[in-house]
């Protein structure tokens, strides 16, 4: 499971300052279900996920996967983790059989368990096609596919997608789509981040909105729609970061020199 | 580290860099061609200096026609070479008036021609030489005056009756050849005979007496060259003819003088070679090319994998998908390092063997050159994995800082201006391999590697060990910042971002925390670096002690206090802190005070052993000695406060203020104060100043951190500058006055006096004592420091102002 509890992550940049990327956000995911993180782009879906695939260390907050803290127990985190990224991209000089073994063999799987298993994946996702093309020559539909075959190939508990599905033309994407489903029923945990409406109406069982670093909303799709009064998710996705922007009574995130201030007005 | 992960990343980083073609074109195909073409470049080049024929142009020659032949059927003599043949490559062209002219000289007699026209006539034909060199049409011109013969007649007169007159000695007022040339005319002027025994013999220096007449001038030809290549080359060759041809001409002189033209040759050397002058020769010239070729192939062989194994992978976004996986950070630079090492070591390989070949097949046909000698590969491949290494984790660690492939190369440039003058120092004739210079590093291991190759196995040996600690030790160093690159987020996920001065004052005043960032402090060193540098170049030096004292006091304060203070004012908000000058207590200050005076026998001891290393040229020594002097001048408080007080105060906030405080990390005090140490020694202008400042630096800034003030600080440095400068002040007298002080020191001139060693022993020992107090100076970590690991590390956190210590 995926437990995040105040999670909190900041920056320094030379144009905004103290640019504050997430601020206490808290979600949990379990297995056998797909829990998506929707949000505009700059929302801070990737700052979440970096840090939940240990890519990043947060400012503030935990973050379990299996149990494992992220910040302690990283190895153990990225053992049990399968993550996949519209910026992780593919070797442009290996083939993606090359890649998916390379990747399968960090992950300590010996030769003899290996091969047959990359052979089932790759008939599973149909990459018989990219299996002795290089990075530099696969199309996009492609590189995605060698990046989820490297995501399953150690067969990981918890599968970390972040929009997974850029980039890809309506067939590929609904191939994908249909490969994290079937993965769920598998009884895997998947996060899913998106800022596609459809997506996350169609595939997660539960759903976080978040917005300029900040969990507006969190539940199931009907739990949402009841709350908020809004069957259309987009509707319901607009209205929130739109009383978001404007509303006062929540809390803020200040970056006080050296000290993080949580205040209400 | 799990091995299995390290030797997994290396096979997929060498298969990867081995299908890119740019990468395979530098490191196998470049060195294959390189060289050979060099060699038959260089080759068709020196058969062009030998064999090039230059076209000279000569005037007045026909007055020669009684001296030593110069000329011969319109060539030079060729006796004047050191074979005949080559006079061959000099193309001669007699340039005289209109034949009548000429004719009408040789038909009536030389006092109807008067001297008017004679000149006359060489001018013309001087303008028509100089026309034809400045054209091209010739390379050189050589023009005897129209007087040269007269002249060269009047002297030997001149000589002549001075030998029958009995006079000795040399001719004086000889003035140098109009052209600046050095003939060596006057050197082979004859000197007056040895008719009796009373006579001097030649070459003695006798004042002459006052009846006799001075010499007249020498005669002067005049040679004309332009700036070509050719022009000088023909200039190189006539220099020499002339040369041999005045020695010819010294020595009729002398037989016309009934003189054994040998007398000017007393002495004859006969050498006696003890091995192969040219296998020697070459084991010289290649022991300085190939320890340079090594280091700067291994540097360009590491470079361009670092940048496509870390930048650009960073650019092509595999390095995220790379630290999601379970290889830790530290098994990925391991990887890599080793990668880069392989394809360090394989360039430097395959363009030392493509040398070596070009030098079998093409260079033993060039003079003086030939392959180079066989040990040499064996001093090669031992130096082969340490410099590899070296430079492969330097760049994997300016690699890793670059945000893209592009941005990587640009930091090429600056590696190679702070390598090169490391690989060009042993170059220098007075740079030899000794235990000063084998301590800097790639310096040091060039010099030992020439040193092999020359040979010197014992002299090798002897710095084998020195050389061998601070290369490995300067490894260990770039490895540890490559790994520290990788950790940093800051690094690996750099974008890329609008530079503007006023965003970036912005930035820096809203997001200003307590203390300084180590960016900061090091800035802060390198504008007083560069302060000091072109303020010694522009500011004249003192020449009394006053001004000694006021320029010494302006310069501490102006360029190194007032910016430490103005930027602990605007980039931090807590200027007292940083400056660590919240605490204030009198113990640990009177505890420095103490440490200084045990210490300054120990300090004394260092700075001979400092000046032994790296002993002083002539004019640092000079001017050390005129600083000295005036110092003494200096009336007590003003030297007090220009030399005791004003480094105490305005160095120590600097230093082990803003400095320190800028490399504070919690739990990493080491790394500050170490930092900090090297940062105040680079300051110094003086390489002895400098170590001995290194060293200071370490002990006052462990003090500062124990202490977590300034102010013990400030108390061991004035202390410690009071000290030395009785150094300069101690006269004899009191020496003899108190002469119990004669046990414990003797006077020197260098530091003034030293301490005999059973003084240095106790101040060490004394030392060591009040060291203890300071080590046992509480060290507690702030309420704020369990929240740390989770911060970003790139950013320092407050040293907390209600705790005493640090």
């Amino acid at each position: 499971m995926i437990d995040v509890r105040g999670l909190t992550k900041h920056y320094s940049d030379l144009r905004r300052g103290q640019f504050v990327a997430l601020c206490d956000v808290s979600f949990q995911s379990w297995p056998g279900e797909i829990f998506g993180l929707l949000g505009p782009n700059g929302a801070g879906k990737t700052t979440a996920l970096r840090i939940l695939s240990t890519v990043l260390r947060p400012t503030a907050g935990t973050a379990l996967i299996n149990g494992f803290d992220v910040v302690t127990q990283p190895d153990q985190v990225r053992r049990c983790i399968g993550f996949v990224s519209a910026n992780t991209a593919v070797y442009d000089r290996m083939t993606g059989w090359e890649m998916v073994e390379y990747f399968g063999r960090l992950h300590g799987i010996p030769r003899s368990v290996l091969r047959p298993r990359m052979e089932e994946l790759f008939a599973r996702l149909n990459m018989h096609d990219c299996r002795d093309v290089l990075g530099a020559k696969m199309s996009t539909g492609m590189k995605q596919k060698v990046s989820v075959a490297r995501a399953l190939v150690h067969d990981p508990p918890v599968l970390i997608f972040d929009e997974a599905t850029a980039g890809l033309d309506v067939l590929v994407a609904r191939a994908l789509l249909e490969t994290i489903a079937e993965l769920r029923q598998q009884g895997k945990c998947i996060l899913y981040s998106t800022h596609i409406m459809r997506e996350a109406e169609k595939l997660c069982d539960r759903i976080g909105i978040l917005h300029r670093g900040r969990i507006l909303a969190l539940g199931t799709l009907e739990e949402l729609r009841s709350q908020n009064g809004q069957d259309d998710l987009e509707e319901l996705f607009f209205r929130l970061i739109t009383e978001h922007d404007r509303q006062s009574g929540q809390p803020r995130c200040d970056d006080i020199g050296d000290q993080i201030a949580l205040s209400t007005e | 580290m799990k091995l299995s992960n390290v030797k997994l990343i290396i096979g997929r980083e060498i298969r990867d860099q081995l299908r890119d073609r740019r990468t395979m074109f530098m490191i196998f195909v470049l060195p294959v061609l390189l060289y050979p073409l060099l060699g038959l470049s260089l080759a068709q080049i020196s058969q062009f200096v030998q064999e090039q024929v230059v076209a000279v142009i000569v005037v007045g020659a026909e007055q020669l026609k009684d001296l030593p032949p110069l000329l011969e059927d319109n060539r030079f003599f060729g006796e004047l070479f050191d074979r005949p043949e080559e006079s061959q490559q000099l193309r001669v062209m007699v340039l005289a008036e209109h034949s009548d002219v000429a004719q009408q000289a040789e038909n009536t007699q030389q006092s109807e021609i008067t001297q008017q026209s004679a000149e006359q006539t060489f001018q013309r034909l001087q303008e028509q030489a100089q026309a034809a060199v400045a054209s091209g049409e010739c390379d050189a011109a050589l023009l005897f005056p129209p007087d040269f013969a007269q002249q060269l007649a009047s002297f030997r007169n001149w000589a002549t009756q001075r030998n029958r007159s009995g006079r000795g000695g040399r001719p004086t007022g000889h003035a140098p050849a109009a052209n600046g040339a050095g003939l060596g005319v006057n050197d082979a002027a004859p000197v007056a005979p040895v008719a009796d025994q009373d006579a001097l013999p030649v070459g003695s220096h006798q004042p002459a007496r006052a009846e006799a007449t001075p010499s007249p001038d020498p005669p002067a030809p005049q040679l004309l060259t332009g700036a070509s290549e050719r022009s000088l080359i023909a200039e190189r060759r006539l220099l020499d003819i002339l040369r041999r041809w005045s020695e010819l001409v010294g020595r009729r002189n002398l037989e016309a003088l009934g003189v054994d033209p040998a007398v000017i040759r007393p002495i004859a050397v006969r050498t006696i070679d003890l091995a192969d002058k040219q296998q020697v020769r070459k084991a010289v010239t290649w022991g300085k090319i190939l320890p340079m070729l090594l280091v700067l192939w291994a540097m360009t062989g590491a470079f361009y994998p670092a940048v496509d194994l870390c930048a650009g992978e960073k650019e092509r976004g595999t390095l995220e998908t790379l630290l999601s996986s379970p290889a830790q950070r530290s098994e990925i630079v391991v990887g890599k390092l080793v990668t880069i090492i392989l394809f360090s070591m394989v360039t430097a390989v395959l363009n030392l063997v493509s040398m070596a070949i070009t030098g079998l097949t093409v260079l033993h046909q060039m003079p003086g050159m030939g392959p180079p000698p066989a040990a040499a590969a064996l001093w090669l491949a031992a130096a082969l994995l340490p410099v590899s290494s070296l430079f492969s984790a330097l760049c994997l660690a300016l690699a890793a800082f670059a945000r893209s492939t592009k941005e990587g190369q640009y930091y090429l440039m600056p590696l190679m201006m702070v390598s090169l003058p490391l690989v060009i120092l042993p170059f220098s004739p007075a740079f030899e391999l000794n235990l000063g210079n084998s301590l800097i590093p790639v310096a040091g291991l060039i010099l030992l590697l020439r040193s092999a190759i020359e040979g010197n196995y014992w002299q090798s040996l002897q710095y084998l060990l020195p050389v061998t600690v601070v290369t490995l030790l300067c490894c260990y160093l770039s490895i540890r910042w490559a790994i520290e690159q990788f950790n940093s987020e800051t690094v690996l996920f750099r974008e890329s971002e609008q530079f503007s001065i006023r965003l970036w004052l912005r930035h820096l005043i809203h997001t200003r925390r307590s203390l300084p960032t180590a960016g900061m402090a090091i800035f802060f060193a390198v504008m007083v670096l560069v302060a000091r540098f072109f303020l010694s170049a522009i500011l004249p030096s003192p020449t009394s002690s006053t001004a000694l004292a006021l320029t010494t006091t302006a310069v501490l304060a102006g360029v190194i206090l007032a910016p430490a203070v103005a930027l602990a004012l605007l980039v931090t908000s807590d200027p007292a802190g940083t400056l660590l000058l919240k605490r204030f207590r009198l113990l640990p200050i009177m505890a420095a005070g103490a440490m200084a005076v045990v210490l300054h026998p120990l300090s004394m001891a260092a700075v001979s052993a400092i000046r032994w290393l790296y002993p002083s040229g002539g004019p640092i020594t000079a001017q050390s000695q005129q600083f000295a002097e005036l110092m003494i001048g200096t009336p007590l408080w003003l030297a007090l406060l220009a030399f005791v007080l004003a480094p105490a105060v305005c160095e120590e906030l600097a230093f082990r203020g803003f400095v320190l405080s800028g490399f504070w990390r919690p739990g990493k005090h080491w790394k500050a104060i170490i930092y900090s140490a090297l940062l105040f020694g680079v300051t110094h202008a003086v390489v002895q100043q400098s170590l001995n400042a290194v060293l200071l630096g370490l002990l006052i800034g462990y003090i500062a951190v124990k202490t977590g003030s300034v102010w013990p600080g400030m108390a061991f440095h004035a202390v410690h500058n009071a000290l030395k400068l009785t150094a300069v002040w101690l006269p004899e007298e009191v020496i003899e006055r108190w002469p119990h002080l004669g046990l414990l020191l003797s006077r020197d001139t260098q530091p003034n006096y030293v301490f005999y060693w059973p003084a240095v022993l106790l101040s060490g020992a004394l030392a060591l004592g009040l060291l203890c107090y300071f080590l046992r100076l509480p060290h507690r970590e702030s309420a704020e420091t369990p929240c740390q690991p989770q911060q970003d590390m790139d950013y320092p956190t407050a040293i907390p102002a209600s705790s005493g210590h640090l």
